[in-house]
């Protein structure tokens, strides 16, 4: 019996301390990441600039949902920002959210494997041109739930600019997903853009029973 | 809110419905039963509940269907987005009179797997799900369309073993019907009985839980649960215990290898006061960062809880609970929250297992 215990106090103590140490090539908002394509990107304590593509060292286990937040500016007309959740090591195949602008237009299209969806009329409101900020929730269920709010506001299901769960009046899901997300990755890629503050954190929205 | 309507006109269908056999029932003497239980839940610091909430409403009809079938139907409200949604729990029909030691059930059920799978969360001795239930099974259980069977083996000693398939559309929490798996959901209990007289009983339960979803990726899900019961010192006692290891592998990426558990001691202190502490512990042994580094991770939580048991139909449960996470993408999370529990049955109940 006092092995079975140590052994539980060992097991306990082993997995609670610290990250072990990785070489990482900078830090953004206290969040290490590699470089996947280097570009013109400047990094600095809480914001990314110019063109590139990271991926934020640390996992985050398949099956939590989490959200993201960040803000970001689309400095002239094409530029873009693409974030990337729940995606291999090199952002493959995970779910990807694009905001780009054309003239003061934000165009925001989301893909997770064959889903392909243009979401821009649900940001029409918005001017590519301002700075924005955002929080995505991304729903580890099968299939993936997605949600997207602009940042400050508040985080219920109807203040929401984009539900992949949102039906019509007809009661269909127009936007819902068709699988679940498998990855553990998060990260950005630039196009002539900048972004800052990214933050991921418990889901803003969840089901209470 | 249409859905807040169509739920709510559905429901009072349903009641009237009810309410109408059973009075049938009992003029006409089929042994009919009627069951309703409420689950009131109060939160303090938690920001995944709402503050107050009816957590579940389930009403159940059960009776023997003739002499050699018995029948359940059940449905419950949970709650969904701030709304009481009704659903279809339970319907099965369950048959023990074939042959001896044997009995097999087919319609909607929570599989037989586990512990806290198998009894509705209302009759739980502790408020909320242990982080590894949680995470494999959702808030509730699994709960799945499909067939089980028992058999308790001819031998000197207790051994029971149940094994089931179930349609697998769907595993856990979901917002649709899900497609068709590749392999359903199939599962094996293995369980044992150790009777020590007053001092203790001791059940002892090896589980399997497997899938292949359509997109390919395979589950695997084994587990161990063990409840004692009994008296020490004049006083009843509950120790219950499951642990749980969960492998996935999915068509394309990296293989995910989990394992949790939870211990619950209780004791009771004078008549009808209990006081139990639930502790459980969750880690990915999988999770690796970018440059394939192992990321130790953990979650763990104390929860206190002290239970008023008025009767059997009415119980009341006041816990402290501290949660801390250690995950890789994040700093070490600590929550303290309260949660104060009413839970209350209408009628008759069905009988639980030891």
């Amino acid at each position: 019996m006092k092995k079975i215990a140590m052994g539980l106090v060992l097991l306990i103590m082993a997995a609670s301390c610290g990250v072990g140490s990785s070489s990482y090539d900078k830090s953004l908002s206290g969040n290490p990441l590699v470089f996947l394509e280097k570009g013109d990107l400047q990094v600095t304590e809480n914001e990314a600039s110019g063109s590139g593509k990271f991926v934020f060292l640390n996992p985050i286990p398949v099956d939590d949902s989490k959200s993201f937040e960040f803000s970001m500016r689309l400095l002239e007309d094409s530029s873009s920002v693409t974030i990337v959740t729940k995606a291999g090591n090199k952002l493959e195949n995970g779910l990807s959210i694009v905001f780009s602008r054309k003239a003061e237009k934000l165009e925001v299209n989301v893909t997770l494997g064959t889903y392909k969806k243009s979401i821009s009329d649900k940001f029409t409101s918005l001017k590519a041109s301002d700075p924005l900020s955002f929080v995505i929730d991304v729903h580890a269920e099968d299939p993936a739930h997605v949600l997207i709010w602009k940042k400050e506001s508040s985080y219920t299901k109807d203040n929401t600019r984009f539900n992949s769960n949102e039906k019509d009046s007809q009661n269909s899901k127009l936007y819902a997903m068709k699988s679940k997300v498998t990855g553990k990755f998060w990260g950005f890629a630039l196009n002539k853009a900048e972004i800052s503050s990214p933050k991921v954190g418990a889901p803003k929205h969840s089901h209470s029973h | 809110m249409k859905q807040d309507t169509y739920s709510n006109k559905f429901c009072a269908t349903l009641f009237f419905l009810i309410s109408s056999v059973l009075l049938n029932a009992k003029t006409e003497g089929t042994g009919l039963e009627m069951s309703a239980s409420v689950d009131f839940l109060a939160t303090v610091n938690d920001p995944k509940q709402e503050t107050f909430a009816i957590r579940e409403a389930e009403v159940s009809l059960f009776a023997p269907i003739d002499h050699r079938f018995y029948g359940l139907l059940s449905i419950a409200a949970h709650r969904e987005d701030g709304v009481s949604m009704f659903e279809l729990h339970e319907a099965f029909i369950r048959g023990d009179k074939f042959f001896s030691g044997f009995s097999a059930k087919a319609g909607q059920f929570f599989l037989g797997v586990g512990r806290l799978n198998q009894v509705h969360r209302h009759d739980w001795p502790f408020i909320s799900p242990p982080t590894v239930f949680k995470k494999y099974f959702g808030n509730e259980g699994i709960l799945d369309t499909g067939l089980e069977a028992s058999y308790l083996l001819p031998l000197p000693f207790y051994l029971d073993i149940t094994a089931g398939v179930t349609s697998g559309w769907t595993f856990g929490h979901s917002h649709d019907q899900g497609k068709q798996p590749k392999i359903p959901t199939h599962y094996a209990r293995l369980k044992t009985f150790i009777d020590g007289g007053d001092a203790f009983g001791l059940a002892l339960g090896l589980n399997y839980i497997g899938r292949h979803s359509s997109e390919g990726e395979r589950l695997h899900i084994f587990g161990l649960d063990s409840v004692a019961k009994g008296e020490i010192f004049g006083r009843n006692y509950l120790f219950q215990t499951e642990t749980w290891m969960r492998q996935t592998t999915p068509k394309s990426g990296d293989e995910d290898l989990s394992i949790g558990f939870y211990l619950f001691p209780q004791m009771e202190l004078v008549k009808s006061f209990k006081l139990g502490l639930l502790f459980d512990y969750y880690t990915n042994l999988s999770l690796v960062d970018v440059l394939g580094n192992k990321t130790p991770n953990s979650d763990y939580a104390f929860s206190p809880t002290l239970t008023y048991d008025s009767s059997e139909f009415a119980s009341f449960k006041l816990a402290y609970k501290y949660l801390r996470s250690n995950q890789p993408s994040k700093v070490s999370e600590e929550t303290h929250s309260a949660e104060f529990q009413i839970v209350f049955i209408l009628g008759a109940h069905p009988a639980h297992d030891f």
